[in-house]
């Protein structure tokens, strides 16, 4: 302030406005309870995977059913609300305006709550693309890209209709995300809807694996990284009432970051199926990141230089500087567990269970109530209920991320070493995959109790904003005055170059931000869809009959994706246990691809013709009936519901105009030939002595199950010839 | 970039999660007792010691010494041989050890020119001009705090204040600038070296050696311990441990599709007469190595060592064949007359033969 307006002259125009406190009070509530639910779906899933029971034999209820709920809504719900609630409190107070919208304000909000309502409604229910982190299905899709945008568009008018004359580096972070997370969101979820809730991914096997961990790569950077790191520019000097350390360095971090991160996507697939090419930028590009990123850890924990004394009373600074350096954390492992090596070793286990709940439970859990314990006794005008409560939580969550990551880390070097380890004869030593998982069991539970742990603390938290909230009254609106832009617009030549030109252009700004997280993008993903030799194909892989892609589609509503991968590496230890390793020409077929992240179950792409039909009934009617120990869920449910075959033949055409190969009128014949091949289940098992009908969805599963990976078996001179 | 295969060796790996939990749990107990019986007065004497930029120096060396963790991984990596997981252990202590030497030796001598420097040349000016490389000054501008704190309104920006947060111009802390220089030259290396100079084995020719490593020590095993069991040389146990720890596999691998006590289930009865594929223990064994894929018996070559398919083999014919199951499942395949004759009682028997 003092600057301009001790300057003032009587041409300055002193121009009034409000700051609209309403909006950041609803954001609040809702991120407060939205992260409960998904803190709560977390602290249960933790547990369903010691104790199968609290799958509660219900379709609803199953694991596989429940973890996108815990992950959309601590990702979108938690955070999404955290960081709207954080940017309109400070968006307008740096540029010195109202925003430009009252209107959009309010219709982020609602729009907003409604999509996180819509998903707590359609995943339970198995509505799902099956792409981690976008699982919400199409017109979901459409109603996240209207509010996004709409979001982006009040930011993007109040700073052009600001009064600050430059544009501080928090609201650079802020329209980057908002810009990056648009272009992310709208490329990951083409798909052609075949009914108002199902769709398939008008990408293929490799090119959809592609698109989808560009995306969901950048989903964590631009979700729950830039916007946050924005927030951390606002609320911790504030906080600690210092000014920011440097000036330079926040540029430099800020343009290094965006462009970087968008190249690492392909670290996600690293021994996949995937052109070596592709991954050797994942590599590069993800150890380029450290710095860059280390970048804002610097300059948040070095504008406290000279306040260390106040962390010490202060919780809001406790808050924060654990989050930092929990960020600081993550994002060192990250390029780390980038590296091939590592990635052999931590890829499909629970360290990366571990890394991203560092970052999830320490830097945008722990930022997070920092900003809130700040800032609801500030707009309720009065001081907060009890700093003792708050100091609880601090303690408690804090132990409770250490609780919660410990084990998971030696979870994922158990299970790994396990999986590779072989004995002097060179067999596995450990060739039952159970025996790798029953060892977790221990550890599983320690990390729930870690998970209840900051489900204590968020409580409490919970409790203490409320009574902050009754002993004071909110201020719904705060009047603010400012001279107008045109009287402090004061550009000189001797001027930073940027600060003389981005930062007094917003819309410069915004497209040079897009540039810049486009390039990485239009790379990577450009030559995996127009060369050919990326994915070489296989003559003897053919598209799914109507029944088995009726299967898959079951496979896709259950999550099986994420306790199983269909992908096996090509190292001596999967081939020995799964059978040949996985081919790009293989999942040419595949609208979505299903090649998962996490091992809780074993791979499943060489499962095809391993066990009999009534090996796999009574596997899903009681897992642990075949196999003793077992996690997974019973799907007991499967066994009577009848198959929904009015879809085969829209389906049938969809795939079609993806470019899958049926014969023309096809999908005329299909419900034919699917009956045809259920019979053909139903008599095997008979022979069994399993009684059942051959329209159940049991009965379509099996299809699918028995495919897999089946295509190449004892064919492997066709995948030796097309170069792999 | 072997890293992987280091884990090939490490025995008895199934000890680790619960040492793991005894080491977490010992940890925090001891926390907790601390944390109970610490006293009221030691506590506040803690919270009265001055905190300056000491804590941020000392945070950031250790950063840095993280740095050293991964090169000594790496040179751990190229410099032994395949599994010689002792050296590497060495190594990474001895990385261990030089980092916490280097951060001591640091904060000794630190410490040292605090003590011998006089009071009144204390300040900063004088600092600047007179000390030599590696000076405390020298470190304060590595780290990134060139400017004292009480100069800071000197690199104060004008014009840049927003809702009260100011900025100021520190020049980026060198260590960051050389780690971000640092990781361009790694990048720029890692793609020459795998893409251009070929010098890496991308992923398939990774697996290629791999496999002809493996190779290599099974032949070599081999080799030490005479050719093993197979189908055309097995011969039946009747008698002794073996037996009993065909049951123990048996029951481990087998009843979820047979049944504990073999009346058959999702696969046929293995208690009656009736064989799909021969009852001799040649065919037995055979079924259990090689699988029958198309009716769903898997194969068990990788996963069961030829002496214990040996034994289920055994235990099958010695044990299981001929008992009264709870369930039997209806006979399938062709009538298999007793396969071999499994004397009542082997031992007179074999008496009776040394005597002939």
């Amino acid at each position: 302030m003092s600057a301009t307006v001790t300057d003032a002259t009587p041409s300055i125009q002193m121009e009034e406005f409000e700051y609209d406190n309403k909006i950041v009070r609803n954001f609040a509530i809702a991120c407060v309870v939205y992260g409960l639910v998904g803190v709560l779906v977390g602290v249960l899933i933790a547990f369903q995977l010691a104790y199968p029971v609290l799958n509660f034999d219900l379709s609803y209820t199953t694991f596989g059913r429940l973890r996108p709920l815990h992950t959309n809504a601590v990702v979108f719900a938690f955070v999404g609300n955290g960081f709207f609630m954080g940017m309109y409190y400070s968006a307008p107070r740096i540029l010195k305006a109202s925003m430009w919208s009252k209107k959009l304000s309010y219709f982020n909000f609602w729009g907003w709550q409604a999509i996180i309502l819509a998903a707590a409604i359609t995943l339970p229910m198995g509505l799902t693309t099956s792409k981690e982190y976008a699982e919400l299905e199409w017109p979901i899709d459409i109603a996240i890209a209207v509010v996004w945008v709409a979001a982006m568009i009040n930011l993007l008018m109040t700073m052009v209709n600001r009064r600050s004359e430059h544009i501080y580096a928090a609201i650079w972070f802020y329209i980057a995300s908002f810009i990056t997370v648009a272009m992310l969101h709208v490329v990951n979820s083409l798909a052609l809807p075949i009914s108002l809730f199902k769709s398939y991914s008008i990408y293929a096997g490799v090119q959809d694996a592609l698109v989808q961990w560009w995306y969901g790569h950048n989903a964590v950077a631009f979700f729950l990284t830039t916007p946050y790191l924005g927030l951390m520019y606002y609320f911790l000097p504030k906080a600690a009432n210092r000014p920011i350390y440097s000036y330079r360095l926040s540029i430099v971090h800020f343009w290094a970051l965006i462009f970087l991160y968008i190249w690492a996507g392909p670290h996600h697939l690293l021994y996949n199926a995937l052109p070596d090419w592709a991954q050797t930028l994942g590599v590069v590009f993800s150890i380029m990141l450290i710095a860059p990123s280390w970048g804002g850890m610097i300059n948040g924990l070095f504008t406290l230089r000279g306040a260390w004394d106040k962390v010490r009373e202060d919780v809001v600074l406790k808050f924060m500087v654990v989050a930092l350096t929990a960020y600081g954390m993550a994002t060192f492992e990250g390029p780390m567990l980038s590296l091939k090596s590592v990635n052999a070793i931590s890829h499909f286990t629970d360290w990366t269970i571990a890394h991203v709940h560092v970052g999830a439970l320490g830097w945008n859990g722990f930022l997070t109530f920092g900003i809130l314990y700040w800032l609801i006794p500030r707009i309720y005008n009065t001081s907060l209920h009890s700093q003792k409560l708050a100091n609880f939580h601090f303690w408690i969550g804090t132990l409770g991320i250490i609780f919660y990551a410990v084990p998971m880390y030696w979870a994922g070097w158990t299970q790994s070493s396990m999986w590779m380890q072989f004995t002097e004869e060179g067999l596995l030593k450990y060739p039952n995959f159970l025996e790798t998982v029953i060892q977790l069991v221990p550890l599983y539970i320690l990390r729930g109790i870690g998970g209840v742990l900051y489900l204590v603390g968020f409580i409490v938290m919970a409790y203490n904003l409320y009574m902050t909230g009754r002993k004071g009254t909110l201020i719904e609106t705060e009047a603010a005055r400012a001279p107008s832009i045109t009287s402090v617009w004061k550009p000189s030549k001797d001027e930073y170059w940027h600060s003389r030109t981005i930062e007094r252009k917003p819309v410069l700004l915004s497209i040079l931000a897009l540039i810049a997280v486009a390039i990485g993008g239009i790379i990577e993903l450009v030559p995996t869809f127009m060369i050919e030799s990326n994915v070489p194909t296989i003559a003897s892989v053919k598209p799914y009959t109507p029944l088995e892609l009726q299967g898959r589609d079951i496979y896709v509503r259950e999550g099986c994706y994420l306790c199983h991968s269909q992908m096996v590496r090509p190292f001596r230890a999967e081939i020995e246990r799964y059978g040949e390793y996985s081919k790009a020409g293989e999942f040419v077929y595949d609208h979505p691809f299903q090649w998962g992240s996490k091992r809780t179950g074993p791979d499943l792409h060489r499962v095809g013709q391993k066990y009999p039909d009534s090996w796999h009934y009574n596997h899903m009617e009681d897992p642990r009936s075949m196999s003793p120990g077992s996690l997974m869920p019973p799907y007991a449910f499967m066994l009577e519901a009848a198959l929904d075959t009015s879809t085969t033949g829209a389906k049938i055409r969809a795939m079609q105009t993806l470019g899958v190969t049926y014969e023309k009128g096809y999908d005329l014949i299909a419900n034919q030939e699917l009956m045809k091949q259920a019979d053909q289940i139903k008599a095997s098992l008979k022979e069994s002595g399993i009684e059942t009908k051959s329209d159940r969805e049991i009965v379509a599963l099996i299809a699918y199950l028995q495919r897999l990976g089946t295509d190449i078996k004892g064919n492997n001179t066709v995948a030796v010839q097309s170069g792999l | 970039m072997k890293f992987k295969n280091y884990l090939d060796s490490i025995a008895g790996i199934s000890i680790y999660p619960l040492i793991s939990l005894v080491i977490f749990v010992t940890f925090f107990v001891g926390l907790l007792w601390y944390v109970f019986k610490v006293s009221r007065s030691y506590v506040d004497e803690m919270k009265a010691i001055p905190l300056d930029d000491g804590i941020v120096k000392k945070t950031v060396l250790t950063m840095l010494g993280l740095f050293v963790f991964p090169a000594a991984f790496a040179q751990g990596a190229e410099a032994t041989s395949y599994q010689n997981v002792l050296w590497y252990t060495v190594l990474f202590g001895l990385a261990c050890v030089i980092v916490i030497l280097s951060i001591v030796m640091v904060q000794v001598f630190m410490l040292y020119q605090k003590l011998t420097t006089p009071q009144h040349l204390q300040t900063a000016e004088v600092q600047e001009n007179t000390t030599p490389m590696f000076s405390p000054v020298w470190w304060r501008k590595f780290v990134g705090f060139s400017t004292p704190l009480n100069k800071e309104e000197k690199i104060l920006l004008a014009g840049h204040e927003y809702d009260g947060i100011h900025e100021l111009d520190n020049r980026m802390p060198p260590w960051l600038q050389f780690m971000f220089v640092g990781t361009l030259l790694f990048a720029i290396a890692y793609a020459l070296y795998y893409h251009a100079f070929g010098f890496g084995e991308l992923q398939a020719q990774e697996l290629e050696s791999e496999l002809a490593m493996a190779d290599i020590q099974k032949k070599a095993y081999v080799e030490k311990m005479g050719a093993g069991i197979n189908e055309e040389n097995v011969a039946l146990l009747t008698e002794g441990p073996g037996i009993k720890e065909g049951g123990v596999i048996f029951t481990e691998k087998c009843t979820a599709c047979h049944a504990a006590d073999g009346g058959g289930g999702v696969g046929p009865n293995l208690t009656d007469d009736y064989w799909i594929h021969g009852g001799d223990i040649k065919d037995v064994f055979k079924v259990i190595k090689y699988g029958v894929p198309e009716k769903g018996m898997i194969s068990w070559e990788k996963q069961l060592p030829p002496q214990e398919m040996q034994k289920v083999a055994s235990y099958i014919l010695a044990q299981l064949h001929g008992s009264k199951p709870a369930m039997p499942k209806a006979p399938q395949g062709e009538l298999h007359e007793s396969p071999v004759e499994v004397p009542e009682n082997p031992v007179p028997q074999a008496i009776e033969a040394a005597k002939q």
